[in-house]
């Protein structure tokens, strides 16, 4: 019997089918988001992150959501995805033709790391299962966002139960590798090196520049097309196909004349934590170091960020706390009062973040 | 004493009327009856084991109690641990002895007359003719209840939807055992019992038990299962998927199963082979710069083997190639899952998308029907934003949408709205078509003259969940747990939109005033295709006012079962691993004969373990073969990295104990995939241990052959051709293998065994072994030395340094065999030839004894000395040139022998060439000759040669 039903009922359906709690009328939400591009993952990957998000767009066109940009919240969602371990973006990857190499999001297998606090996180996707775990447990799972936990029960050996079911157990150590702490006019100075060694270029239409100069308190603000700049940006060039691709570019008079891409040759981390590492140290080196803000919250201390902050880092602040609605900033976590102060000795070493009370 | 006959008088009568009530109950259904449902509580069953052991010690007859013994011996199958049946068996029964086994097949032959008692089926009951009888009465052995219960949970959604008798759910759980161990795959091989177990396991209480399984044994096994957590989960949770769609199973009338020889070449392709979702998907990808690469994608081929075993089988043994590409896949590649190939050159549209290296007729018929490429004279890519052009069957385009449009002949030169795009593929030219908002008359024109039409636009699309494979043109793909939702929004007013899926009614949908999105929902739909029609109800005024017909469209439905998640299969995102052969045995990966590439991105590793279990599955190596291989790892760099693995001493003793073996490729964040590798044991084999640094040999012999007994024979590794009777009775217990070892030989009946035994050496001068060989001139001698030369090839390798010392016993039989056909002056001229390889005199001596009577010889000698696929030819044309030899195949044959290659004695006529060889010496040394100019020519790696010539 074919049915008429009305987007409301379309995404009743949805949050039905993918086991997610939710009133009839609720709309597209950052919870149905995630589990939809997971599921699209499971359905596409290996396959590159405009297809994705071409995927879902179509999908969710016409339904009634909650974001205020559709095309945002999916960028987002997939962003989320990646950083939280569901999704993996992995470039200089051969797949099924061995002459070209590309940029690839992959859906990661079903696993899990046991948190400091020992709830499980759970991550993964499979082809044709929104849930991989039996139903016992998959009632079990809280969906934070875009973030799935299990909670052991008193006695519970559940790690060794979900590695009975075939889910791998990443060790945290694994899982939170981050690059090695390095000072940052060094790594600022290695990639001027590098980019000083690049051959003359001319022109790149569409050339979108990170500017240094503008205040690092507002990152979408920062963004600019080069005018009459002198000097090395890290900036993104638009392909026709696929997302823009980070860079590290040098200006004359607005022009650019030298380009190197990134993330460098044969690195494991993504274009954007690279170009985000860098211009942590850009900003810090010039003077004017990304702020953080930290404050007491009912369940721990509360860390407000006004610029993306790699992969490496934003899963530590997700292992031990969790994302909460931003005020006023980019994006902001809760972690727990005993782990703060080593959380921000480690944003203040690695990516030289500066309070948002000290000068300068 | 008399007490005890009493009592196991007393028993044995009781066991016969409950096998006899229990026989009346089954005829019903025809389902057989299994010794393991005796009925006995654990005392009494205690009790049958006391009164029974104590008969035995004291050698009384066994012939009054033949059921408690059948009931004894159906118990010692069902704590069966997978390896060897008797040594446990024999440990239980006090004075048991090798002459007694017989007895235990004609208890179970009298229990099959007397109540239609199971009779074992299938290869593994052919082969292990005695043990197959308590093993099979057993029901579900111990060992594989935890299989079982996997196997089910994995095919959970499959057994879902089946509505099919017993022997269906059997075939479907023996389709998808491929990976199992060789007994598990033999258990599953018996399609009827296993259906009904599965029937009497998932259904439980709401079928009649009394016609499957004896309640209290079904419960025994159940709770036997249950009792491991990961087993109770994964019965529970596959119940739980099956309880409202598992019908029809159990009801039916039991059919013996059929004899092997008639099951497999009946097996056709499922009739309604439409029900699997197979087309292959042909598209585009961006890869830069305005290139664009062609690539294929295609479906595991799984759900469809696993109703055919036939094609399981065929799709398992042969290699493949796509229509454009010149690589061969390795074999069972469609069978690990979807897979992705380039195509370099455009496909030929008469032959099938995928070929195959041998035909066969199951596997044809579906080429025929679903791998063909469409002829056409061009043919259309949707291009969406993710620089993915997908193939749209119909030849329509849509304003405001980019395609590619390809064709195998000239690309017009007046192509409205184009502009031109490179394929990487030869044989077609393509160019990139940009269709505006508004279409003029005149584009639309000169469109339909390349057949190609513009359409009005109701956009039809997969709302909520994504579809899958959808291609923005009306082809999706479904899964049976799903109610495919679409969202319908057309571009011009429409009162209705009218809808009819496959030939039900139609159903009339109002359309929002508004012009917002209509919503639709189908309900779950049964695995096949389906056609959804979409048509236009425009209101009366709008129908008279238009000049065209409302439009109307379609969209196609594949709908499958899901596929559950396997952890570790190939079918994992990644790392991609391709191992050739498919199906490689723990045999072929020990002697590193395995092709194992793993393919992940640049930059990442993975770690490669390996654990060898026994066959009751207890674990007794984990080592590391790398810590971190860097992708992408090619099997020259695998091989390389196993050879380092294989060289060490007590790996090679835990080799001996294993029957199976998993490595495990993690590829860190990418994920682990497992591969799996079995020992098949034959029913005559040689089994080793060590003890104390000794190695132990001993024949096992489950042929049930006991009228006779094998012959036995050792070959020493000091003397590889002289043959050393062994007695039968000896080689039955442990004995020790004396340094260095040698080749132990066993043959019984139809079976035969032989292994390379290497002992450890006492010093490090006798690492090496240094046989002493002479071949008889003469066709007897030389065809007998051929014989056993194949017999030390193929035999397994067992101890440490096996490998090396196999090579030095092969490669000098090798040189004796040379010697007697080339004759002694060659052999000294060979001598020569080494000491002083760059000496004209030395060459000049083997040039002139290639052939006295022409200048064979010479002419060989002044070819290029550089081996080269093309020698062959050469060789072969100057023997034919020479008068030496007209005959191809045998000048190849030469020179492999020559070579001291292996596959040389895999030649199916080595009888007769060896004969040939015999009678031409001079072939031989020509063949010769060309070897060691090839061995000493400048620059030559030291290596031995493997596969120089065409294989």
């Amino acid at each position: 019997m074919i049915a008429r039903v009305t987007p409301a009922e379309v995404l009743a359906h949805c949050r039905e089918t993918l086991g997610l709690p939710g009133d009839q009328d609720a709309a597209l939400d950052d919870a149905l988001l995630a589990s939809l591009a997971r599921r699209t993952a499971g359905i596409r990957c290996p396959c590159s992150r405009t297809t994705l998000r071409a995927s879902l767009l179509e999908c969710t066109f016409g339904l009634p959501k909650s974001h205020e940009s559709l095309p945002e919240a999916i960028d987002s969602a997939i962003e989320a995805l990646i950083v939280s371990g569901d999704l993996l973006e992995l470039a200089d990857v051969v797949i099924d033709d061995s002459e070209v190499r590309q940029t690839w999001v992959f859906a990661a297998p079903p696993r899990f790391v046991v948190r400091p606090s020992r709830t499980i996180f759970l991550m993964g996707v499979v082809p044709d299962q929104d849930a991989f775990l039996p139903s016992t447990l998959t009632a079990r799972i809280l969906s934070r966002g875009s973030t799935r936990m299990l909670e052991p029960e008193p006695g519970e050996d559940l790690p060794q139960q979900l590695k009975e079911l075939g889910l791998q157990q990443l060790s945290e150590r694994a899982w939170l590798r981050s690059p090695r702490a390095e000072d940052p006019a060094e790594m600022l100075n290695r990639h001027e090196r590098l980019l000083t060694n690049q051959p003359s270029i001319t022109g790149i239409p569409g050339l979108q520049i990170l500017d240094a100069a503008r205040a690092v308190t507002y990152y979408r603000g920062r963004w600019t097309d080069p005018t009459d700049q002198d000097g090395m940006f890290v900036a993104r060039r638009p392909q026709e196909f696929g997302v823009p691709i980070w860079c590290f570019v040098e200006l004359r008079e607005g022009r650019p004349v030298r380009l190197l891409d990134l993330p460098l040759p044969r690195s494991r981390w993504r274009g954007c934590d690279a170009a985000w590492h860098l211009q942590a140290a850009v900003d810090h080196c010039r003077g004017t170091p990304q702020r953080y803000h930290r404050r007491a919250h009912d369940e721990g201390d509360r860390f407000d960020f006004y610029s993306p902050l790699p992969l490496w880092c934003e899963r530590r602040l997700m292992n031990l706390g969790k994302s909460v609605p931003r005020d006023a900033c980019l994006l902001s976590y809760v972690v727990p009062a005993s782990e703060a102060d080593v959380e921000e000795a480690f944003l203040r070493k690695n990516l030289w973040l500066a309070h948002n009370d000290s000068p300068g | 004493m008399d007490h005890n006959v009493d009592s196991l008088k007393h028993l044995q009568d009781d066991l016969l009327a409950h096998f006899r009530s229990l026989a009346e109950v089954r005829e019903r259904s025809g389902f057989p009856i299994f010794a393991l449902e005796h009925g006995l509580t654990r005392t009494e069953l205690q009790r049958v084991n006391t009164f029974l052991r104590e008969r035995q010690r004291a050698r009384l007859p066994v012939t009054p109690y033949w059921l408690l013994w059948a009931v004894y011996a159906s118990e010692a199958g069902y704590g069966y641990k997978g390896d060897e049946y008797w040594p446990s068996f024999e440990k239980q029964t006090p004075t048991w002895e090798y002459h007694d086994r017989p007895k235990v097949k004609s208890w179970f032959r009298r229990f099959q007359r007397s109540f239609n008692g199971v009779v074992p089926s299938g290869p593994w009951a052919e082969h292990f003719s005695i043990i197959a009888w308590p093993i099979t009465h057993a029901l579900l052995p111990r060992y594989l209840q935890r299989h079982f219960a996997k196997l089910l949970y994995d095919l959970r959604f499959k057994l879902a939807s089946v509505s099919l008798d017993a022997g269906m759910v059997g075939r479907l759980l023996a389709a998808h055992a491929s990976h199992a161990s060789t007994r598990f795959q033999a258990f599953l091989e018996q399609e009827e019992l296993t259906g009904q177990i599965v029937a009497a396991l998932l259904t439980g209480e709401s079928v009649d038990a009394d016609d499957l399984i004896h309640p209290p044994t079904l419960s025994r096994i159940v709770a036997d299962l249950e009792g491991v957590r990961s087993s109770r989960e994964w019965l529970s949770e596959t119940r739980r998927v099956v309880s409202d769609r598992f019908k029809g199973i159990g009801r039916g009338t039991y059919r013996p199963p059929r004899p092997p020889h008639t099951k497999d070449p009946g097996d056709p392709v499922p009739s309604d082979a439409s029900r699997f979702v197979i087309r292959p998907d042909l598209f585009l990808r961006h890869t830069g710069d305005g290139k664009w690469s062609v690539l294929l994608r295609l479906k595991s081929l799984r759900p469809i083997a696993a109703e055919s075993t036939a094609l399981r089988l065929f799709l398992d043994q042969t290699r493949c190639r796509l229509n454009g590409a010149t690589d061969w896949k390795p074999r069972g590649w469609l069978l690990s899952g979807n897979r992705m190939g380039a195509l370099r050159r455009w496909p030929d549209p008469d032959v099938p998308l995928v070929q195959f290296e041998r035909a066969d007729p199951l596997m044809d018929h579906l080429l025929e029907s679903e791998y063909r490429l469409t002829p056409r004279p061009h043919w259309l890519f949707r291009v969406g934003s993710d620089g993915i052009a997908r193939h749209i069957a119909s030849p329509v385009v849509r304003p405001d949408n980019n395609y590619i449009l390809v064709t195998a002949g000239d690309m017009p030169h007046d192509v409205p709205e184009s502009a031109p795009c490179t394929l990487e593929c030869e044989g077609v030219h393509a160019v990139r078509l940009t269709v505006p908002s508004q279409v003029s008359a005149d584009t639309t024109t000169r469109l339909s003259e390349l057949g190609v039409s513009v359409a009005r636009t109701i956009r039809v699309w997969p709302a909520g969940l994504p579809g899958r494979g959808w291609d923005g043109d009306g082809r999706t793909e479904w899964l049976t747990t799903e109610s495919p939702t679409f969202g319908i929004a057309p571009d011009h007013p429409l009162d209705a939109l009218s809808f009819r899926l496959d030939d039900g009614s139609e159903q009339v949908v109002a359309t929002d005033p508004s012009g917002a999105p209509t919503f639709v929902r189908l309900p779950p739909l049964a695995a096949g295709s389906h056609l959804l029609t979409v048509e236009a109800r425009r209101s009366a005024e709008l129908d008279d006012a238009a000049t065209t017909p409302a439009a109307k469209g379609f969209a196609r439905l594949a709908v499958r079962e899901p596929e559950p998640w396997t952890p570790g299969a190939a079918s994992h995102p990644g790392p991609i691993v391709t191992s050739d052969p498919f199906d490689a045995s723990l045999d072929t990966l020990w002697r590193n004969e395995l092709n194992l590439s793993v393919n992940g991105p640049a930059g990442l590793s993975a770690r490669v373990q390996l654990k060898l279990h026994t066959a009751d599955g207890q674990r007794v190596l984990s080592a590391l073969v790398s810590d971190s291989m860097a992708f992408p790892i090619t099997s020259e760099t695998w091989r390389r990295a196993f050879a380092d693995f294989l060289n060490n001493e007590s790996r090679a003793w835990k080799y001996l104990e294993a029957a199976s073996c998993t490595l495990e490729i993690n590829g860190d964040s990418l994920g682990t995939c497992v591969l799996r590798f079995d020992h098949d044991p034959s029913p005559l084999r040689w089994s080793l241990s060590s003890r104390q640094r000794n190695t132990l040999l001993r024949l096992v012999d489950d042929s049930g052959q006991h009228e006779t007994n094998p012959d036995v024979q050792f070959f020493s590794m000091d003397n590889p051709l002289i043959s050393d009777p062994l007695d039968a009775e000896f080689v039955r217990t442990d004995f020790v293998v004396q340094p260095p070892g040698g080749l132990y030989v066993a043959r019984h009946a139809a079976f035969d065994d032989a292994a390379v035994v290497s002992a450890s050496p006492a010093g490090l001068k006798e690492l090496g072994v240094e046989p002493e060989i002479h071949v008889a001139p003469g066709l007897p001698a030389i065809r007998e030395a051929f014989l056993l030369l194949r017999l030390w090839f193929n035999a397994r390798q067992a101890g440490f340094l096996v490998g090396v010392r196999q090579h030095q016993v092969t490669r000098s039989i090798f040189n004796a065999i040379l010697s007697s056909i080339c004759g002694q002056n060659w052999a000294r001229a060979e001598e020569g030839f080494v000491e002083r390889p760059l000496s004209p005199d030395t060459l000049d001596a083997l040039e002139n004894l290639v052939d006295r009577h022409t200048r064979f010889g010479r002419s060989l000698r002044q070819r290029d000395a550089i081996v080269s696929d093309r020698t062959a030819v050469h060789f072969a044309g100057e023997a034919r040139r020479h008068g030496i030899s007209h005959d191809q195949d045998l000048c190849l044959f030469a020179l492999r022998v020559a070579a001291r290659q292996a596959n040389a004695l895999g030649d199916p006529n080595l009888d007769s060439r060896v004969r040939q060889l015999v009678e031409n010496p001079a072939l031989l040394r020509g063949a010769r000759l060309i070897s060691r100019l090839g061995e000493h020519r400048p620059n030559q790696a030291t290596s031995a040669p493997r596969s120089r010539y065409p294989t």
